[in-house]
């Protein structure tokens, strides 16, 4: 038998090579040298810090986290909610499939975020607190270039922001409490997906996950924002202004 | 599957999830959301499931697909090394640590310089002693493809490690 070819030698190094390839790489000292290298490149990987590293205090903690929700039906229609959305004379508007998946990936994204924000760092849900307006807006503009407006607070209290994900594109993201719980408050950049998302969901709310309820309303300037927040519909339109 | 049986057929595996998104991020709060972020995904979609005994490859297929849907339109990025923990705990002797961390520098530079599914494939082999099956799962390839990245991936690996070698031993001289 001729010298096996690399792919063989590399299943032999896995104990995945036929018996006669097996046999003739310990037979073969050409084979076995070139095996026992491989075997080395092995042995160094194995050998690097991060091959021993465990998972994070965090991630138990998130896993504690899932095993103590209740096992109970997810809310899967999009909630039109005209009386909410009545409050902030907006339309409701028929959805349809497309923008009905759209809508519910949006919220789901949102959602994630939200909940993420909250249970990582000082668990503020901040990635710097302040409450006024003019501090969290350059500190947004800073990190994405473009000038930032910031809704004003109604039934919530500003307390910060934060650079998130949406649909993978960094996002600014401002914190709001009020008595009942935190509200995230999403400002998706013009020419994002989330962005697109949010004009086809506009004025639209949905009943999310965890409790979580997510509304998406045009701000002040009309370019929509998505607000977070476990409460209700009808709650959440009040936090800011739009 | 309830809650509190997701939880713990999922509990041993939270380390090789985590060494997993260690190893496609670039840093180690960047691991850590993306893997917070796979758990929580897998906690949503756990009815799809379907047979529990193949978890571990479900759930590193999930935080796999997951990273590649979010780096898809990044652009290359510099690799930071001996970041974090390692720094923090400096053994008595020095040199011995600053050889060995150079080592594993250069062992994870090979890897990081391998295309993503001959490193995922070798670590998933080399480290956390999966079959050639279960690596095929988790990549969604067949096993034949498995068996010939894992030996793109090793012939790699080692060319660059010696070359490495060889200018170490050079430049010494």
């Amino acid at each position: 038998m001729s010298c096996l070819s690399p792919e063989v030698l590399s299943a032999v190094v896995d104990g995945e090579a036929g018996a006669e390839e097996m046999a003739h790489a310990r037979a073969c000292p050409r084979c076995a040298a070139r095996v026992e290298e491989l075997r080395a490149v092995d042995a160094a990987l194995a050998g690097i810090p991060q091959a021993r590293e465990e998972a994070s205090p965090l991630l138990s903690a998130t896993l504690r986290g899932l095993a103590a929700r209740r096992d109970r039906p997810r809310a899967r229609t999009l909630a039109m909610l005209v009386g909410a959305v009545a409050a902030v004379a907006l339309t409701a508007h028929l959805v349809s499939p497309r923008e009905l998946a759209s809508a519910e990936a949006l919220a789901e994204q949102a959602i994630a975020s939200h909940l993420r924000a909250f249970t990582t760092g000082a668990g503020t849900g901040c990635q710097v607190e302040s409450d006024d307006p003019l501090v969290l807006a350059e500190w947004l503009a800073r990190g994405f270039g473009i000038p930032v407006e910031i809704p004003a607070p109604a039934s919530g209290r500003l307390v910060g922001a934060r650079r998130c994900q949406l649909f993978g594109e960094a996002t600014p993201a401002l914190v709001y409490r009020t008595e009942a719980a935190p509200v995230s408050v999403y400002l998706p950049r013009p020419g994002t997906e989330a962005f697109a998302a949010c004009q086809r969901a506009l004025g639209s709310c949905i009943a999310g996950r965890d409790g979580q309820t997510v509304c998406v309303l045009p701000g002040s300037s009309g370019e929509p924002m998505v607000i977070v927040g476990a409460m209700s519909a009808a709650e959440l339109c009040e936090v800011v202004r739009s | 599957m309830s809650p509190e049986e997701f939880a713990e057929r999922v509990e041993p595996h939270l380390g090789i999830l985590y060494r997993m998104a260690r190893r496609l991020s670039r840093s180690r709060a960047e691991a850590e959301d993306l893997a917070q972020e796979g758990l929580l995904r897998a906690f949503e979609r756990r009815k799809s499931l379907r047979d529990p005994r193949r978890i571990r490859s479900w759930l590193l297929s999930l935080l796999r697909n997951l990273h590649l849907n979010r780096v898809r339109d990044e652009r290359p990025h510099l690799v930071v090394l001996s970041g974090g923990a390692a720094f923090e705990h400096p053994t008595a002797d020095l040199e011995e640590e600053i050889q060995s961390r150079a080592l594993s520098d250069e062992v994870l530079l090979a890897l990081r310089a391998l295309p993503e599914e001959q490193a995922t494939a070798l670590w998933l082999r080399a480290v956390e002693g999966l079959s050639y099956q279960e690596i095929a799962e988790v990549m969604g390839t067949p096993v034949g493809t498995v068996r010939s990245r894992l030996a793109r991936a090793r012939e790699a690996m080692l060319e660059r490690l010696r070359k490495e070698a060889a200018a170490a031993s050079g430049g010494r001289r």
